[in-house]
């Protein structure tokens, strides 16, 4: 382990001449979409197989529940 | 001037000092870098709620139950230790999936991070284990779910039987049992926290790892004050989001049937674990064979401890890493399913996709060797850059430099290259200008100050030079480059050590010439309330003579200095 003594400071603006974080706010819009655009694949590459894997189980469940509904049909016709 | 106490050069504040306040620390940390100090937090909050339960909590079947009532309702603040204590517990968790997910994706556990990697996964199976058996066991759902886990040991084979009864301290999870696990639950969270204390020291060794997943020694800043305000903003959300849960919804993450006492002739419907562990519970219930089960949570632990070893990929961070960027979501989408299977009965349909997603928890790791290779082979057979190189300016230092030399022709009188620097001469006037514009342009970010030094052409008449030395850290040519300030008269400082070095050059001893040691475009700055991008340099640590080129070299102390 090396331990570095570091030799800089950091050097600011007088207050008079900065403002803090004025650009947090600033074009938002235009952050957003820019965070969309390069997230989006990601993010449906996240909630697709979740989403889906949920919709089918209640799907199937669903399903199992009207079962007895098809055996009687099909018990009447046949 | 920044003062250092002298108590920082002691033996332990110095290495207090060395790994906490100077420490040098990537400049482009984002929050996801947080979740570590977190995590230390998170387990200094269960230690201290912790000590002050275990003195209020009976160990005993008869008494334990009641206890915790007993806290709840008669101790002074017991109900937030109580609370703070549960909760906490879940929050340790899911700070600590944060943090090895971050880990994950932008490859920490890479080389040479392998121990930091492997100690972390140490504290993970430490934090499980404490969990587990500081759940309680005279709850219904505790109770019952200590029983089915504890008795999957006895699927090891000859002895597995020995050792549950062992672990029982009986023939069922009774009094022995409570008092044999709450012991340990004490001491676990002091080894978590010496294992801890090895995994910062293993990070130390190499530095943290950055989001551009790059070696960043070139552009690191102390920990103090920078990381330790970003690490606080983190600390003050996460007790903003700790606290909802204690004070408004402290029940939501545990399971009601724990405020019924444990009864061993009454089996609850579905037996599940806390949320924490439902990824691991629905991996072991995927395999119907208690051994294979087993087994399969064994593998899971394996597979994390390998995947330094088994990576391949030269590229770190999946920011640059398409196939695992995709790869490492769908695995987070894997667990997220497990997690949700774990709590499901098992019953169709859940029992074949736990299966299906414990075969995509391992396909994961089994695909980390053969990723990295794919992913090399299509870098190198794709034409991407080839077309960066033809669309990007200032593709190599000549064509750089003419468009600097184009945009600054005011500032920038003289360029010269040669074999391995490239020099840019400027005037004094337009120094401070200059040196701004290449620090924080776009194009030009030449962000480290590598040294200042003075040069002496005591065969000239005007004598002095100062040159900057600028580095940039990244992978752009040209990364280096010189600024040279000619034409300076005077040298306060340097009067004596040029004056004795110069006589045996020129006979010149009446002309003294000096240069100030400040800058002096700095000082002209400095009377507008303005910085000077650089630290000042203040005294010579070394001087050079250059026969050849009949010039003389100091090299500067970089002072701190005040604004």
């Amino acid at each position: 382990m090396v331990a570095v003594r570091l030799r800089e400071v950091a050097y600011t603006w007088s207050p008079m001449h900065q403002n803090i974080m004025n650009g947090l706010w600033k074009d938002a819009a235009v952050k957003l979409r820019k965070r969309v655009a390069d997230n989006w694949s990601s993010a449906l590459t996240l909630v697709v197989p979740v989403a889906s894997t949920y919709w089918y189980a209640e799907h199937f469940r669903q399903e199992e529940k009207l079962h007895h509904r098809t055996l009687e049909k099909n018990h009447r016709s046949g | 001037m920044v003062r250092r106490l002298s108590i920082l050069k002691q033996p332990i504040f110095s290495t207090l000092n060395n790994h906490l306040i100077d420490y040098p620390t990537p400049s482009n940390l984002s929050y996801w870098w947080s979740f570590g100090s977190l995590a230390g937090l998170c387990l200094v909050i269960q230690i201290i709620t912790g000590v002050f339960l275990a003195m209020h909590y009976t160990p005993h079947v008869d008494l334990a139950f009641l206890s915790v009532e007993h806290i709840m309702r008669d101790v002074k603040g017991g109900w937030l230790l109580r609370y703070m204590h549960a909760n906490g517990a879940s929050m340790f968790f899911i700070v600590v999936y944060l943090h090895i997910f971050r880990g994950l994706y932008y490859g920490s556990y890479a080389s040479p991070r392998e121990l930091v990697w492997c100690l972390g996964v140490v504290i993970l199976l430490l934090m499980i284990v404490t969990a587990f058996i500081g759940y309680g066991k005279l709850r219904q759902m505790s109770f019952w779910g200590a029983t089915v886990i504890t008795s999957l040991a006895s699927a090891i084979p000859v002895v597995g039987d020995t050792i549950v009864t062992w672990l029982w301290g009986g023939f069922s999870v009774d009094n022995a049992t409570l008092n044999r696990f709450f012991s340990p639950h004490y001491l676990l969270p002091f080894i978590i926290a010496g294992a801890a204390i090895l995994h910062l020291a293993a990070l130390h060794q190499y530095g943290s790892n950055n989001p551009l997943g790059i070696n960043s020694s070139v552009d690191k800043i102390a920990f103090y004050p920078y990381f330790y305000v970003k690490d606080l903003v983190g600390w003050v959300a996460f007790a903003i989001f700790f606290s909802i849960f204690v004070f408004y919804a402290p029940n939501v993450l545990g399971h009601p049937d724990n405020y019924i006492p444990a009864n061993p002739m009454s089996t609850p419907a579905h037996i599940v674990p806390e949320w924490y562990f439902l990824p691991v519970y629905a991996i072991l219930r995927s395999i119907s064979n208690k051994s294979g089960g087993v087994a399969a949570i064994g593998l899971v632990f394996v597979s994390l401890f390998a995947l330094p070893f088994i990576n391949t990929s030269y590229v770190r961070s999946s920011s640059f890493r398409l196939i695992h960027q995709k790869l490492f979501w769908l695995l987070l989408a894997d667990c997220l399913l497990l997690g949700w299977i774990g709590c499901q009965p098992v019953e169709a349909p859940y029992v074949t996709i736990g299966q299906i997603a414990s075969v995509g928890f391992f396909f994961y790791f089994a695909i980390t060797p053969i990723l990295g290779k794919l992913e090399a082979r299509l870098i190198q057979n794709s034409n991407v850059c080839e077309d960066l190189k033809k669309k990007r300016r200032f593709v190599d230092n000549q064509s750089f430099f003419k468009s600097l030399i184009a945009t600054l022709p005011k500032w920038i009188h003289q360029f010269q290259k040669s074999k391995h620097e490239n020099i840019l001469y400027t005037n004094p006037d337009y120094l401070f200008q200059l040196l701004w514009f290449l620090k924080y342009h776009t194009n030009t970010r030449f962000q480290v100050l590598i040294d200042i030094c003075g040069v002496d052409h005591p065969s000239r008449k005007r004598r002095f030079e100062v040159v900057y030395n600028l580095l940039r850290a990244t992978a752009k040519s040209p990364n280096k480059v010189l600024i040279c300030a000619k034409q300076m008269r005077r040298c306060r400082s340097l009067q004596r050590d040029g004056h004795d070095l110069s006589n045996r050059y020129t006979a010149r001893d009446t002309q003294r010439d000096e240069l100030p040691m400040e800058n002096i475009a700095c000082r002209e700055r400095e009377s507008q309330g303005i910085a000077n991008p650089w630290a000042i340099p203040n005294r010579v640590f070394e001087t050079q003579l250059n026969g050849e080129k009949k010039l003389f070299i100091f090299f500067f102390f970089i002072c701190e200095r005040e604004v």
